[in-house]
């Protein structure tokens, strides 16, 4: 289980990368979450909602109702070129970590 | 068998009446929900396992409404609804406030108990905000105010810290120091005695003139309406003149520089004019010389200290570094002069002058304190009366609860009806403490500045007190109210009042401790201030004139003019001294003869005076007599008057002779180690070699400093070195008539030294007066808590007569008297206020105790005091509780029966 601190600093990076490219609705977000995590990120659906509505109103992300292939009317989110520019700081951030972190835990195995 | 649209539906409703989710947000979700639902069934799983799976996943309605909020504002915002948002909050709050407003108007007596008492709670409290910001303000119109320090002189030995310091103080620091600026030195000549000011024909005696260093206005703002300040105090006899004393000699404030004034003989030329000092300053003068005029301004030595001395610190120094400073620069000056005692030379900032060195904190603190208090009587009876008439809302509560109303609306209502009271009541407070300024202005003895009352840190104090007192009064009403079940409430059972008995039990009792003390306080204070208005000070104050002597003419005048009243069958006598009794405050050291030379002096108290003042004062002599009469006396029928000649009017030519006569007290001769017998004829001396003389009398101690102060040696010695001039009149003489007489004769001997006098028990009760001040001020607290506690009784006792009255009416049919419904009501007050008042008695006896403890001559403490005020406040709450009780008794038991 990954703990509650590094989970919610994950979050935000993870829902950007997700909707970078295509648009998708909260449940499909959602799924795509639960699959990659296999379980790992705990995560309770209803706090997941008022997520993307906050990174809404930092700009990164817009909302648009729409009802494809007769479909019930979803709600989808896409990222802003706002969104786009904080994906990629927090890829290079990552990336960075990531470079910190890696030759630490091979000398140390 | 499950239904997927039902539990969505009921689902549904639950979220939509969370705070912070919109119709969109529950739609989003309802769609998740389905989606979830949808793709678990198609993997097989049942409907009803699906839709609780999905729902544990989703989280607690509390946590999602959590996590919603803390996004609301901002997507507010960002939808650009935040201001129809918060109109509509604004709109919600309207509508309490109506509510509020309807409820208050349904018992308007209820209201009217609670407006009062908050009113008067909050007037107290603004008074007091002002005069502590009238305080804190003291020194701050000083531009530089917090880089000003007074150096002031520490006596490690005798433990001793007295403000005054020497003349090699300020030329040292204008030298050595780096961390210094400017440095100016202040002599008030006016604390020794007043001096005679000659403009064209008119004198004036003046009370506040004082010299200082040219560089003082560089020290202090004191703006300069003439003149200029660089040049205005450099020459020697120039001098600089407040607005208000231009004025009062010329009549105008323009113009006035280049003239000259007489000051006790010297003329002085006019080279500025300043404009008032601000009532709030710790410096205070009418007349500022130059400190040239003096020859002290050519000295610079450690051995006297009479002046007052002020660093302006330079930029970017802490004072806690310029003190190091100046304690290296001190350490080395006095080594190098080989200064046999050791001194040091502490700094006071300027700003701590007036609040902790002059000792100006406690009452601050006890202002603030009062004030609190009354304030926390007046909100336990909005606590009281709301909680005790819970009941009667209980229904309404019940009511809003069904309808949908959650705990917060039922709170936020409750909130709005205190912040509503609490605003309505701040109203009437603002009025009240309007009319009450110029009461309390007399009360506190100083004039406020009511400017103050807009100052923002005053808005944000008032702000802060009525949202506290908002909150806390609406609090426990809020809690109970949020209690009610709805399904008890509404079925009509008669629900008894909310919260509990025992919490407002405490609260009556609480605000009965509170009076009880202050009535306890207020009572001993007063009899303290008049044990000492009576206490034998073992000399006499009644019909006693004191004369100031202002200028060596009137000096010189004081023999002429004893001889002359002493004619007058309705004076008994005069005598000029050093100071009156008091005030006697000139140290001396004994010296005994057959001391080794090098002993400890040991320090006493000794005053210079005409050989009348035994008599004049009326002391008790318990061995030998007063002082001989000068010889060539005109052999008066009293001790004795003056000689011949001005300086002649003492036995004695100089200090140095050794025929001196002293007349000690008791303490004198213990000190010493003779009995009052024993004494008489002894050798000894106030300063060292000089002055050595002969024991004549020993007197009966009496009290020449206040009363605060135990009594300390004190030697009498025969010297003109006197400021006053003290009249006894015959018992019983018409005193305006006197009065005329002596200023006939004072004018025409003194050649016109301005006549000035005051009575000795009237500068006797000056000394008294910031106890008497405090003694007034406890009164009128004890007298308004006592109010305000008593309008709350007379409140609870209605509604507590009023939910009996059913009871009442049966035990009335059944034969009770008035009498007994009476004591039915009242016994339970009675406990209550009992209670409250037992827990009082202890702390205030103990801070009265420690009260007292600050005076030498203080009354026992006796029980009654305590008793009379716990029986005043159970006699006054019973009267109170009876007069509703009588009126319920007084009710027709067929009507109160009757109706339902």
């Amino acid at each position: 289980m990954i703990s509650r601190a590094l989970a919610t600093a994950t979050l935000r990076p993870m829902v950007l990368a997700l909707l970078d490219g295509r648009p998708e609705y909260g449940y499909q977000i959602i799924s795509r979450i639960r699959k990659l995590s296999e379980g790992q990120l705990d995560w309770t659906t209803g706090t997941l909602y008022p997520f993307l509505h906050g990174l809404e109103n930092e700009g990164l992300v817009e909302s648009f109702w729409q009802s494809v292939d007769n479909a019930p009317r979803r709600k989808y989110y896409r990222l802003t070129p706002a969104g786009e520019r904080a994906l990629e700081a927090e890829r290079a951030q990552w990336m960075e970590v990531h470079a910190m972190l890696a030759p630490l835990f091979a000398a140390a195995r | 068998m499950f239904a997927l649209e039902h539990a969505i539906a009921t689902w549904r409703q639950v979220m939509s009446r969370r705070k912070g989710l919109l119709p969109e947000d529950v739609d989003e979700l309802e769609q998740h929900v389905r989606d979830e639902v949808a793709a678990r069934v198609t993997a097989g799983e049942d409907v009803e396992r699906a839709y609780r799976a999905v729902m544990a996943a989703m989280g607690s309605p509390d946590d999602i409404e959590a996590a919603y909020s803390r996004v609301y504002w901002s997507k507010m915002q960002r939808k650009g609804r935040l201001a129809p948002t918060l109109i509509q909050e604004a709109l919600m709050i309207g509508h309490h406030a109506l509510l509020a407003l309807r409820n208050m108007r349904r018992s308007p007596g209820y209201t009217l108990i609670n407006l009062t008492g908050l009113a008067v709670g909050i007037a107290c409290c603004l008074l007091i905000l002002l005069f502590v910001a009238n305080e804190l303000s003291w020194d701050r119109y000083n531009e530089h105010a917090d880089r000003i320090v007074r150096v002031v002189m520490h006596i490690p030995d005798r433990g001793e810290t007295i403000e005054v310091t020497p003349t090699a103080i300020a030329p040292m620091a204008r030298r050595s120091l780096a961390s210094v600026e400017t440095v100016a030195r202040y002599y008030d000549i006016s604390r020794f005695r007043k001096v005679t000011v000659r403009v064209e024909d008119e004198a004036w005696q003046e009370a506040g003139f004082a010299y200082a260093d040219s560089t003082i206005f560089d020290v202090f703002t004191w703006p300069f309406l003439e003149g200029s300040p660089a040049t205005a105090l450099v020459r020697p006899r120039t001098l600089v003149l407040t607005e208000s004393t231009a004025r009062r000699y010329w009549g105008t404030a323009r113009g006035v520089t280049g003239r000259t004034v007489d000051v006790s003989g010297t003329e002085y030329e006019v080279t500025g004019v300043i404009e008032d000092i601000p009532a709030q300053s710790h410096l205070r003068f009418d007349l500022l010389a130059s400190f040239a005029s003096t020859h002290w301004a050519s000295q610079e030595i450690f051995g006297s200290a009479n002046f007052y001395t002020y660093l302006l610190i330079a930029d970017g120094w802490t004072v806690e570094r310029v003190q190091e400073e100046v304690d290296t620069v001190v350490e080395a000056a006095l080594k190098a002069g080989g200064f046999p005692v050791e001194i040091q030379f502490p700094l006071q900032p300027l700003t701590d002058i007036y609040l902790v060195h002059m000792g100006r904190m406690d009452q601050v603190l006890l202002f603030a304190g009062l004030a609190l208090l009354i304030l926390i009587v007046a909100s336990f009876n909005y606590v009281n009366l709301g909680t005790a008439r819970s009941a009667r809302r209980a229904r309404e509560v019940g009511v809003r609860k069904v309808l949908g109303a959650d705990n917060t609306g039922i709170a936020r209502q409750f909130f709005a009806e205190s912040a509503i009271m609490t605003l309505l009541a701040f109203g009437a407070g603002l009025a009240i403490m309007y009319a009450a300024l110029p009461s309390f202005e007399a009360l506190a003895g100083r004039p406020l500045g009511t400017d103050l009352l807009t100052s923002p840190r005053m808005l944000l104090w008032t702000a802060g007190i009525l949202a506290v007192v908002a909150l806390g009064a609406g609090f426990y009403p809020a809690l109970v109210m949020t209690r009610y079940e709805p399904a008890v409430t509404l079925k009509g059972a008669q629900s008894s009042p909310g919260g509990s008995a025992l919490f407002r039990d405490v609260l009556v009792s609480l605000q009965f401790g509170i009076t009880v003390f202050l009535l306890v306080s207020a009572t001993i204070v007063y009899l303290q201030m008049n044990h000492i208005r009576t206490v034998d000070t073992g000399y006499d104050r009644e019909q006693t004139l004191v004369v100031p002597l202002a200028d060596n003419a009137a000096r010189r005048a004081v023999p002429t003019l004893k001889d002359q009243w002493i004619q007058d069958s309705r004076i008994e006598g005069a005598s000029a001294m050093v100071a009156i009794p008091g005030n006697m405050r000139g140290g001396y050291g004994l010296l005994l003869p057959g001391m080794p030379p090098d002993a400890d002096i040991k320090p006493i108290y000794a005053s210079p005076v005409d050989p009348d003042a035994p008599a004049v004062l009326g002391l008790e002599f318990l061995a030998g007599t007063s002082f001989s009469p000068p010889a060539g006396s005109a052999g008066s029928s009293a001790a004795g008057s003056a000689g011949s000649s001005a300086t002649g009017s003492s036995p004695l030519a100089s200090p140095d002779s050794a025929a001196y006569e002293y007349v000690i007290n008791e303490a004198l001769a213990e000190l010493a180690g003779w009995s009052p017998e024993e004494a008489i004829g002894q050798r000894m001396s106030v300063s060292g070699t000089r002055r050595m003389g002969t024991v004549r009398g020993v007197v009966r101690d009496f009290n020449f400093l206040d009363l605060r102060q135990g009594i300390e040696p004190q030697a009498l010695f025969v010297e003109p070195e006197w400021n006053v001039l003290l009249v006894r009149l015959t018992p019983g003489a018409p005193i305006r008539d006197v009065l005329q007489n002596l200023e006939q004769s004072w004018t025409a001997t003194t050649q016109g030294s301005p006549w000035m006098y005051s009575f000795l028990d009237d500068e006797f009760n000056a000394f008294y007066e910031s106890e008497e001040r405090t003694g007034r001020i406890f009164l009128v607290a004890s007298l308004l808590a006592a109010f305000v506690a008593l309008l709350g009784l007379t409140g609870l006792a209605a509604f507590a007569a009023e939910q009996r009255i059913r009871e009442i009416g049966i035990r009335k049919v059944l034969g009770a008297s008035r009498g007994q419904i009476v004591l039915l009501l009242g016994r339970s007050t009675l406990g209550r206020v009992a209670a409250g008042a037992l827990l009082a008695l202890p702390v205030s006896a103990w801070a009265m105790h420690t009260w007292l403890g600050r005076f030498a001559y203080r009354m026992d403490l006796s029980v009654w005091p305590f008793a009379a005020a716990l029986a005043a406040s159970l006699l006054v709450a019973f009267a109170t509780v009876s007069l509703q009780a009588l009126r319920a008794a007084g009710s027709d038991p067929a009507e109160t029966l009757r109706a339902s």
